[in-house]
């Protein structure tokens, strides 16, 4: 006999040994885990699929080498700015590297802008039209009105700014105090300095350290010379907005702007064509926008001019600028300031090369003269020396030397009064009474040609005339029209032959009833017979007409004389050289030239020839005198050709019979006359007198006829040097700025279409693929395939994907067997075991490498073997009819099957069936199905090399643990105390109602085994089953407090981990003498 | 309550309660036993506290007495856990913080 306890724990379990077969695992999703591991390639590989196997299992796939029979694609590699992606990348092309570079990221709309005043002007329409958009500002509502300040002492560029204040009262302008909120009162006055109009300041000062200080604002933007006047500013700026592009153009016209903020406000709140990118403040600190002047120019305009030099060079005045002025430099530099240089130069006149770097050379200009371009105008201003009023040097009478005279000749008396003049230089002066030479003998009258500069080292021309570009070109323009009007007053008589005139373009063909006629006054060549040769209407018929037989130009002798005086006229004037005078008498030439070519037009040849004879000769002639005046040439002087010629007006030749010859250090000077006013005057290169500005004087004789040839008057000039103003080399400046309206640019159209370059290693250029992001297309070119998706950042050009066509072989292996035969990686899922499936996703290049090897393990939670354990891993086949077969390594005795942790349904059908030889089974035995754990004895002890639990109508069945063997029992029975427990959560706080969560249940008991009632042998037995509980994790194991009672089993673990077996005999009998052992166990029933 | 550890993001590991039984959750592994208290974020309201704040949390305790949760889990800091209600919705989602080994695997998950 025994005692009537069971323990069936797991050391006795032949279950645990067993070869497990299970009819069905549940396969579980999302089982398989991949353990990392180090690879060279980039790819990935993904195993998916419910795994179905029996047990957890370990696959290794390994890249065995690289193919090319399966092409796969690489994942594209992408460098850029872009968000875009590859897709639908495939490609039937031999292996190869691809490049996909954007070349063209299309673009999207620019607004035009313009920074003004540090603010962005953008146009509110996006796209290249609004780079037509430009921005005019008009100055001309400024008024400019000169204070009563002026610069004491000269200031420097930069002067005025906030770091560098001017100080000291001489800059106080009636100048604003700025308040104590910072702010630039608004009655500050605006002001510019006199010669720089085009930069406006505002000024105000601060008292700072027991001074004012003086700010500008912005600071001065030039040097500027003491004595500079100030300049108080008041009116505003138009500010035009102009889009020509436009149908109708649109013009914002934005008025009354003065500062920065009024244009920027105005802009902001009226423009339709613009708007402000940035910030607006209404703002009159020094740095805001509300005190600062607009200084956007558009207008041509002149800066500041300046000289170089002598300290008389200071700049021009009086400029005027076109609207189709030049951006040039304009400088004019002295080259001469006495009449040695130049006869017209004197102090206060000086000369002057003007030049433009634009325009080049302008010509010769004098001091005081307004020059009038055709872009710009100007003055040089007259700077005289200091003087005290009266005239400097001494000029007197030295001394009369009469020649001999006839007996009862008489000497006469002669007074003498004179004036220094400017150039007036020390020396004598000796005046020789001269007999004026025969009319005939007088050499002025003799044509001088215009001798060439070229030969004395000179850069003049070869032209035998030697007039001026002007001249020459009016000389054109008077021939031309002469000759012009001579071919349309030519007759051609019949029968008498062509003219040899010019004879290489008329044929000899003289005697025929008709000709070709071609040449002057015929458009065209003509045909002309005798028929319509008389009569016709368009020839000339007055009577006067010299019939020579051949064409000939019959121009009456008037008209002829009337060209000669146009001629000469034409000469003096161009003799005056480059300047006013001459600009002006050229102008009057122009008006009479234009006068006779109206009067003798030819629109009606008919009375052309009428005209011709009947030329208004004395109107033509009096609009050349008006010429000559108006060049400041006497037209009396002019009127004949024998008089000698003024070209400024101060000497005049008076025809008197006689003259004083005056001959200074310098050689001579003009004659004087008796009792005539005389001005120092000499001629120029084109022997016209001019006056030298040396001095001026009358030698007043009363009795003139007392005079004999050879008197000589000695007149003397002493300490005469004046101070010079300007001197020779002195270089005046005046930079001008074309008129430019201020344009917007920068506006791009959109245009979305992308261009990519497409580029393979092997193959080569592909097609250039255009994508439309509007409208996205899938490029095909060469066996490749792919489509861009936009992201939310658009590419931009420099983007690239690489990517790679590619193959290779794999091999795999489970559970660390055998591997599999290498194989082409197939694109796509590819099942392999278990109901897995793997999938080989290429990486960036190198995308497979020989050798790199991915670890997966697949988890079956549901695993058979579960069963050999008492924990909550189960074994669940997943279907309602199921069974375990387990075979033994040899026949087995049992007398006990146990089932815990399970959750087969009551009704369930549960057998065991068994076998001592393989398939062959000798028993079966019906288990008994109960809620919890399970443990059936067999009906009669079995033997089994085999065994198989059979469930039926056990839907959803699972099992914890199978337990099959030989229950352990004692010899003597043993004190067995059941309880049950419960486990539940109560919370600290209590509350109305003191109840708890349950979390489980179970069933515990305390089995002592007291008074010695413990063999040795059950102590042996049971230390064995302690050893292996405790050894394997606290394992729990099924109790059986009465085998008769089996439905009282409990699953537990056993709670002492310090287990006392106490032996009545305190283990002090010989080993004959059997031990009576004590013992106590505590069972915690697993909670279910 | 159903507890998804992404160790491996396309394979999540799911664990319910043992109650559950297998049918109802074949792919789960049956031992998430407690889900502890959701932790929002929670600022101090001390001057000692100042400075210092806790984001949500929440603890979960798996079975692990045949250590069996640690073998599956191992170490999976960082590794992004997802709980769900009874009800199917998200109940939280953050990152494992802490792990505790022992009969139980206690995960701290933090947003």
């Amino acid at each position: 006999m025994s005692a009537p306890q069971r323990f069936l724990a797991n050391d006795r379990n032949l279950i645990r040994t067993a070869t497990l077969t299970p009819s069905a695992v549940q396969a579980v999703a999302n089982a398989v885990i991949e353990t990392p591991l180090a690879r060279a390639g980039s790819a990935q590989l993904k195993l998916t699929g419910s795994y179905s196997g029996i047990e957890d299992a370990t696959y290794d796939f390994q890249i065995e080498d690289l193919a090319s029979g399966t092409k796969l694609i690489s994942q594209p590699v992408y460098t850029g700015v872009g968000s875009e992606t590859l897709a639908n990348v495939a490609s039937t092309t031999a292996a190869q590297d691809f490049t996909l570079e954007c070349h063209s990221a299309g673009q999207p709309a620019v607004a035009a802008a313009v920074e003004i005043e540090g603010v962005s002007i953008v146009a509110r329409a996006g796209g290249v039209a609004g780079n037509g958009i430009h921005v005019n500002v008009d100055v001309s509502g400024l008024v400019f009105t000169a204070s009563n300040f002026s610069l004491i002492e000269a200031v420097t560029k930069g002067a005025g700014a906030d770091a560098s204040p001017l100080i000291g009262p001489q800059y106080d302008w009636d100048t604003a105090a700025m308040g104590a909120d910072g702010l630039i009162p608004s009655t500050a006055h605006r002001f510019a300095f006199e010669g720089d109009e085009s930069n406006v300041y505002v000024g105000y000062k601060k008292f700072v350290d027991n001074a004012w200080q003086y700010f500008t604002v912005p600071g001065l933007l030039n040097d500027y010379a003491a004595g500079t006047r100030v300049l108080f500013v008041s009116g505003s700026y138009t500010v035009s907005i102009i889009d020509d592009g436009g149908s109708p153009p649109v013009t914002d016209t934005l008025t009354g702007v003065v500062t920065v903020y009024d244009f920027l406000n105005a802009v902001k709140t009226t423009s339709t064509l613009c708007d402000v990118d940035g910030v607006i403040a209404n703002d009159r600190s020094p740095t805001g926008q509300a005190a600062r002047e607009f200084a956007l120019r558009t207008e041509a305009r002149a800066l500041l001019s300046t000289g170089e030099g002598s300290k008389a060079a200071t700049g021009f005045i009086d400029i005027t600028v076109e609207p189709d002025a030049n951006t040039e430099l304009v400088t004019a530099e002295c080259i001469a300031i006495d009449f040695k240089l130049d006869p017209q130069a004197f102090v206060g006149h000086e000369a002057w090369t003007l030049k433009g770097s634009v325009s080049g050379v302008l010509g010769t200009i004098y001091t005081d003269e307004p020059f009038a371009g055709a872009t710009f105008g100007l003055t040089i201003p007259q700077k005289l020396p200091p003087t005290t009023g009266n005239s400097a040097g001494r000029f007197s009478l030295s001394g009369v030397q009469y020649a001999s005279r006839d007996a009862g000749g008489s000497e006469v008396e002669i007074c003498f009064a004179g004036k220094l003049g400017p150039n007036a230089v020390d020396q004598t002066l000796t005046l020789v009474y001269t007999a004026r030479p025969p009319e005939g003998c007088n050499c002025e009258s003799m044509p001088v040609p215009q001798l060439n500069t070229r030969c004395l080292g000179g850069a003049g021309s070869d032209t035998a005339m030697g007039y001026s570009a002007g001249a020459q070109t009016r000389i054109d323009d008077l021939y031309d029209w002469v000759s012009s009007l001579a071919g349309k007053v030519t007759r051609y008589v019949a029968g008498k032959g062509i003219p040899p005139y010019p004879a290489t373009t008329f044929p000899p063909d003289s005697e025929t009833a008709s000709a070709t006629v071609s040449g002057d006054g015929f458009s065209s060549t003509k045909t002309f017979s005798s028929s319509t040769l008389t009569g016709g209407t368009d020839l000339l018929t007055v009577a006067d007409i010299v019939d020579t037989g051949y064409a000939d130009a019959a121009l009456p002798a008037g008209f002829t004389a009337l060209v000669d005086q146009f001629d000469s006229t034409l000469q003096l004037i161009d003799a005056l050289g480059t300047g006013a005078p001459q600009t002006a008498g050229f102008t009057a030439w122009d008006d009479a030239l234009t006068a006779i070519q109206g009067d003798l037009n030819d629109s009606e040849l008919s009375t052309l020839g009428h005209r011709l004879a009947s030329v208004a000769s004395l109107k033509y002639q009096l609009m050349l005198r008006r010429s000559l005046a108006a060049a400041g040439i006497s037209p009396l002087g002019k009127s004949s050709a024998s008089t000698q010629t003024s070209g400024d007006g101060c000497w005049q030749d008076y025809g008197d019979a006689f003259y004083w010859k005056v001959t200074g250090t310098d050689g001579e000077y003009a004659p004087a006359f008796t009792n005539h006013a005389y001005w120092s005057s000499r001629k120029n290169d084109a022997g016209v007198y001019f006056s030298t500005k040396e001095f001026a004087f009358i030698l007043n004789v009363k009795c003139p006829q007392n005079l004999v040839v050879g008197d000589t008057v000695t007149l003397t000039i002493g300490n005469a040097a004046a101070l010079g103003t300007y001197q020779v080399g002195d270089i005046l400046k005046l930079p001008l700025i074309a008129a430019a309206d201020q344009f917007l640019a920068g506006g791009i159209d959109a245009n979305a279409i992308q261009k990519w370059y497409v580029t393979g290693s092997v193959d080569g250029a592909f097609a250039v693929y255009t994508f439309d992001p509007g409208s996205p297309s899938t490029y095909f070119n060469g066996g490749l395939t792919l489509k861009l998706v936009m992201g939310g950042i658009d590419p931009a050009a420099g983007d690239t994907f690489l990517f790679s066509v590619i193959g290779a072989r794999y091999k795999w292996r489970k559970n660390g067997g055998a591997y599999s035969a290498a194989a082409e990686i197939p694109s796509g899922a590819t099942a392999f075991d278990s109901g897995l499936s793997f999938t080989f996703i290429p990486g960036a290049e190198p995308s497979f490498v020989a050798g790199d090897t991915w670890t997966f393990r697949a988890l079956q939670k549901w695993a058979v073997s579960n069963l050999a354990k008492p924990d909550r891993k189960r074994w669940f086949p997943g279907v309602a009819t199921s069974n375990v077969y387990a075979e033994f390594a040899s026949v087995q005795t049992l007398d006990a099957v146990g089932i815990a942790l399970h959750t087969i349904p009551e009704g369930a059908s549960i057998t065991l069936t068994g076998g001592n030889v393989l398939a062959v089974q000798d028993w079966s035995e019906t288990i008994v199905w109960q809620a919890g754990a399970i443990v059936q004895f067999l009906s009669q002890l079995r033997t089994a090399l085999w065994v198989q639990l059979n469930l039926a109508t056990a839907d959803a069945s699972s099992i914890g643990w199978l337990w099959v063997g030989q229950a352990a029992t004692t010899a003597l029975s043993a004190d067995v105390t059941l309880k049950r427990n419960y486990s539940v959560v109560r919370g600290q706080a209590g509350g109305l109602y003191q109840g708890g969560a349950f979390l489980g249940k179970s069933v515990s008991a305390t089995v002592s085994w007291q008074e010695g009632s413990l063999t040795e042998a059950d102590a042996a037995m049971l230390s064995g089953s302690l050893d292996y509980v405790k050894s394997n994790n606290d394992e729990p194991i099924l109790f059986v407090p009465q085998f008769t009672r089996p439905a009282d089993v409990l699953l537990a673990q056993i709670v002492e981990d310090e287990i006392p077996l106490p032996d009545v005999f305190d283990y002090n009998p010989n080993v004959d003498r059997p031990r009576a052992l004590s013992a106590s166990l505590t069972l915690q029933g697993v909670w279910t | 309550m159903e507890l998804r550890l992404y160790i491996d993001p396309d394979a999540p590991l799911v664990f319910v309660a043992p109650t559950v039984l297998p049918a109802d959750a074949p792919d789960a592994y049956p031992w998430l036993t407690d889900v502890g208290d959701l932790v929002l974020q929670a600022r101090t309201g001390t001057v000692r506290g100042a400075f210092s704040d806790q984001s949500a949390n929440v603890t979960v305790t798996l079975d692990n007495s045949g250590r069996q949760a640690s073998t599956l889990i191992g170490q999976p800091l960082r590794v992004r856990a997802e709980i769900e209600d009874d009800d199917g919705h998200l109940y939280f989602a953050g990152m494992v913080q802490t792990i505790d080994y022992g009969t139980v695997v206690a995960l701290d998950i933090g947003a």
